[in-house]
């Protein structure tokens, strides 16, 4: 057990150097001199050139650049935004919980939804249900998500005037961060309880719109993997011990039916952060996927390079515990080296 | 063959996506005979006509004209040549070098084997639309450069398959026979082992096709695919925000047209992988 | 009256190819403390009629006609909660593979304990040295450690064993055993076999043991069936059915048994029946073996065979006697 650990452990590592591979050698990659680039007509003067590149710290050999900057990102220190000049770590920090916000409440919803319904279509095969929940996650899963909030804004904010456009918040509270979930700092507000229903307004629609695909993946697999395991032997041992139907399916059944469920929703976490850069750029959102966006129209590439490198650590981490939480659901895989 | 044929034709959204490929395909041949205008052309006169439903509609625009007054329907038919051709392009790019990637790290295991695969980990570590905004960032933003980003990113999916697919039938009897006769490595993988991970391979493009065409619409929506004037529909949308209260049909007809594409793709990747795949019970 | 009555069951298939008839006119019935067998080929309806006992049929299956009183009860009238405290408790039945039997992701004790929960009510110390005994029982050594195992870490013979601890938790008055030994390696089909024996013995259950090999089945029943295409074609004392076969198919079975052949003289060759099991969506007309029956007559194809009673507690669904008379 504690093998497996250790080793699925080790394992993580490659990923993150290569990741960080591929951070360091954005920079180097782009055609022509990024310091160029970045000045534009203003490359003309040599000392502000030379100054560029020692801050964007390409002016040393390749590998003691790699060196300096895999050490400085130990440390946490990404260099400095081109753009705003303050820290790469603090802006990532200072947006991510907007970003975390956003995905976890799609992730919930998706999932509280995605569910029960997955299981009603596999215990009422070919049924009008099943048959719907089978077009409804086609076409969610295959649904341009940037058009859908398009779709929504235009219905449910322009000509319903439900919710708002875009932003987190209405510009007319005033909520002091503390912990950058809005949630939970317009309760701690002096404006309390409307700063909160605000909040919440202004969650709804990008959260449907990043929760779609989620929803459609989730109720699908859940589905098939579902009716696959109904057909188990085990399951007809469960029957024939006398159990009654809700525990046939909801303790034995599904049981194993969550194993390649919980990989979806591991793999579902970079699909949520893909999901993020566009709802984000959709609702204005100030988190972490327009920030790169914006990031990579302005060529900040110190942005770019730690940005990269910070998600893709997080994804590694999330699939770890995807990974950690298989051998919790999964007896057969504690012994598997 | 035959059995193939008749699974497939079992499965109804198979047929239908298969009927949605092949129309769109030949809308797309055909799209300088079906157009009634060019798709670059400027109708100076007729800004932002409504589609034929609306009110203030002109019979020569059926769809209605954008805010340069260019016929949205010709754009539309253009389009699809421009996402199919994406989706074409990438499907050719992810297989081509998937299937080199995935044959040698099927073959020779060890650490080539390693070294492949823990690469495609970290290209499947990164969320997909952040990995190919990335590449554009680096290569700029153009049409190639979408199949290249695009085509990056998909690259993991074939590798892991191909290379399941040389592991599973290299410890099959005829590759060992054949090996026993003294056949070359090229021999072994590439004309004995290759045809016959051809089936997963054509699920997983078509599949590619699908992801292929939403990614690049994504790019196009970001401003980082394709540039206009071309008429990728994720570019038209990008271009159409700005009008989505005044035109708002400027915005819902190409997404409509990446939907139908997407799901068209999808039902037959399907439909393919329930007739081939004999693992895959029919749920 | 006989603890299980099954009347002329009559069980459909919807597939493919259309309505497949499997079940034709199943009637037989089992005593209190008896050991009947259920011998046939694949395909031949066994499994299908220890499913039915239970009423947990695939869903595509449909009971055309028939009944199965269990102490005089109708099992299909009966409504799902009632069903649900018969299956486990009273009637219990263990699987041709053990190995995919048991559920994966929990362990020995949970689910050996589970029946006893359900049917019970047992909890804490008392439900686990009820499983600790029955494991005992069962011949599972040093049973305390091994109630964390799971599944995975057992042997084929110790997963059967563990599935047969769960059967008899509740001493159940009837064990269906549905091939029980088929997955299993020779040495331990014996062990698993005189373990049912023996269990039998000790608690007085009655025992429907289904396997497609006579060998096994006339050695561990007082009783058999032979089921062909469906349909029930000879029953008959175990020693009876053995010594003197009535119907062809049996002695196709029989003949069929390694070590068999020596009755034949020196014949080296294993004998076979020829052809095989008839499709059941064609069914042919009259005896459904007319087209592998050696003896085959004109009155066999002409109309339904019926099964008629011979001598002292044995019934044959073959005119062969009838016209020939005895061999």
């Amino acid at each position: 057990m504690l093998f497996v650990f250790l080793r699925k452990f080790l394992l993580v590592i490659p990923t993150l150097i290569g990741a960080s591979l591929i951070a360091f050698a954005l920079i180097r990659l782009v055609p022509g001199d990024p310091v160029l680039n970045l000045l534009g007509e203003r490359g003309g003067n040599p000392q502000v050139v030379a100054e560029m590149r020692a801050k964007l710290g390409i002016d040393k050999p390749l590998a003691e650049q790699y060196w300096i900057f895999l050490k400085n990102a130990l440390h946490g220190d990404l260099g400095d935004s081109i753009v705003s000049n303050r820290p790469v770590a603090e802006e990532f920090w200072s947006r991510f919980p907007a970003t975390l916000e956003l995905a976890g409440v799609s992730l919930v919803w998706s999932i509280l939804l995605g569910l029960p319904l997955g299981i009603l279509a596999a215990l009422r095969r070919n049924s009008a249900l099943d048959y719907s929940v089978i077009g409804v996650s086609l076409i969610g899963y295959s649904m341009p998500i940037f058009w859908w909030g398009l779709i929504l804004v235009i219905v449910f904010s322009v000509q319903l005037g439900w919710f708002p456009v875009s932003g987190r918040l209405s510009v007319f509270f005033e909520v002091p961060p503390k912990t950058g979930f809005l949630l939970v700092d317009s309760l701690l507000s002096e404006e309390g309880w409307s700063a909160f229903v605000d909040a919440v307004k202004h969650l709804v629609l990008p959260s449907i719109v990043l929760g779609t695909i989620p929803l459609a993946v989730m109720a699908r697999m859940t589905r098939s993997s579902l009716l696959e395991v109904l057909g188990e032997d085990y399951v007809r041992t469960a029957k024939a011990k006398g159990l009654s139907w809700f525990r046939v399916v909801y303790v034995h059944a599904l049981r194993n039916a969550l194993i390649p469920i919980v990989t979806v929703v591991g793999l579902m976490v970079g699909a949520l952060l893909t999901g993020a850069v566009l709802t984000e750029t959709i609702f204005s959102w100030p988190g972490i996927g327009r920030w790169l966006v914006k990031s990579v129209e302005a060529r900040d590439y110190p942005v770019i390079q730690g940005g990269v490198l910070y998600l893709a650590f997080l994804i590694v981490m999330v699939n770890l515990i995807v990974d950690l939480t298989y051998l919790w659901i999964y007896p057969r895989m504690r012994s598997r080296t | 063959m035959i059995e193939f044929w008749y699974l497939f034709r079992q499965n109804k959204g198979a047929v239908v996506g298969l009927a949605c490929v092949l129309v769109l395909a030949v809308i797309a041949l055909l799209a300088p005979w079906l157009t009634p205008h060019e798709p670059m052309t400027v109708f100076g006169d007729a800004l932002k006509v409504p589609p034929f439903w609306q009110e203030g509609a002109q019979a020569r625009f059926l769809l209605g004209t954008d805010d340069l007054g260019r016929d949205l329907l010709s754009r539309l038919i253009y389009g699809s040549r421009v996402s199919l051709g994406i989706g074409f392009f990438v499907v050719a790019f992810m297989t081509f070098f998937g299937v080199i990637f995935g044959v040698i790290a099927g073959s020779f295991e060890g650490w080539v084997d390693s070294l492949i695969m823990r690469s495609m980990d970290i290209l499947m570590a990164l969320p997909s639309i952040l990995l190919s905004i990335v590449v554009v960032a680096v290569l700029g933003p153009s049409l190639v450069n979408t199949v290249i980003a695009v085509g990056i990113v998909s690259l993991p999916s074939v590798v892991r398959v191909v290379r399941a697919s040389v592991l599973m039938e290299k410890k099959k009897n005829y590759v060992i026979a054949s090996k026993s006769f003294g056949a070359s490595w090229f021999r072994i993988y590439i004309i004995n082992i290759l045809p016959n991970c051809t089936a997963p391979l054509l699920i997983q493009a078509t599949f590619g096709f699908s992801d292929g065409i939403l990614s690049a619409a994504a790019l196009g929506f970001l401003g980082l695919g394709v540039q206009p004037p071309i008429p990728e529909w994720g570019t038209m949308l990008s271009d159409a925000r700005s009008y989505m209260e005044s035109a708002s049909w400027l915005v819902t007809l190409p997404g409509l047209c990446i939907l139908v594409v997407v799901v068209a793709f999808n039902l037959l990747g399907d439909g393919l992988r329930d007739a081939l795949d004999p693992k895959v019970k029919r749920t | 009256m006989s603890l299980l009555q099954v009347q002329n069951l009559n069980i459909d298939f919807s597939t493919t190819q259309g309505v497949v008839n499997v079940l034709r006119d199943v009637s037989f019935h089992l005593n209190e403390g008896e050991a009947l067998g259920l011998v046939g080929e694949s395909g031949s309806g066994k499994s299908v009629t220890s499913l039915a006992v239970f009423d947990l049929l695939a869903s595509n299956a449909q009971v055309r006609s028939g009944q199965i009183l269990f102490r005089g009860r109708n099992i299909f009238g009966l409504s799902e909660v009632e069903k649900v405290k018969i299956r486990g408790s009273e009637i219990s039945m263990i699987f041709q593979d053990p190995m995919t039997s048991l559920n994966p992701c929990f362990n020995v004790e949970y689910q050996v304990g589970e029946v006893l929960r359900m049917h019970q009510g047992l909890e804490g110390s008392s439900l686990r040295d009820r499983v600790i005994e029955l494991l005992a029982k069962v011949g599972i050594p040093d049973p305390q450690s091994r109630l964390k195992t799971y599944p995975h870490e057992l042997s084929g013979g110790m997963s059967q064993r563990v599935m047969i601890a769960m059967a008899i938790a509740c001493s159940p008055k009837i064990l269906i055993a549905d091939e029980p030994t088929t997955a299993l390696d020779v040495t331990i089909q014996k062990q698993i076999l005189s373990l049912l024996q023996k269990l039998r013995k000790e608690t007085g259950m009655s025992l429907i043991l289904v396997s497609h090999d006579l060998g096994v089945i006339a050695q561990n029943t007082d009783r058999l069936l032979v089921m062909y295409a469906g349909e029930i074609v000879e029953e008959g004392r175990s020693s009876d059915v053995i010594q003197r076969p009535l119907h062809p198919y049996t002695e196709g079975l029989l003949k069929c048994l390694p070590g068999a052949y020596k009755l034949e003289g020196r014949q080296f060759r294993l004998p076979t029946i020829p052809g095989i099991v008839p499709n059941l969506a064609e069914r042919p007309q009259g005896c459904q073996l007319s087209p592998r029956c050696p003896y085959k007559f004109q009155a066999c194809v002409n109309g339904a065979i019926v099964l008629g009673a011979v001598g002292d507690a044995r019934h044959v669904r073959c005119i062969k006697e009838d016209l020939h008379g005895p061999a």
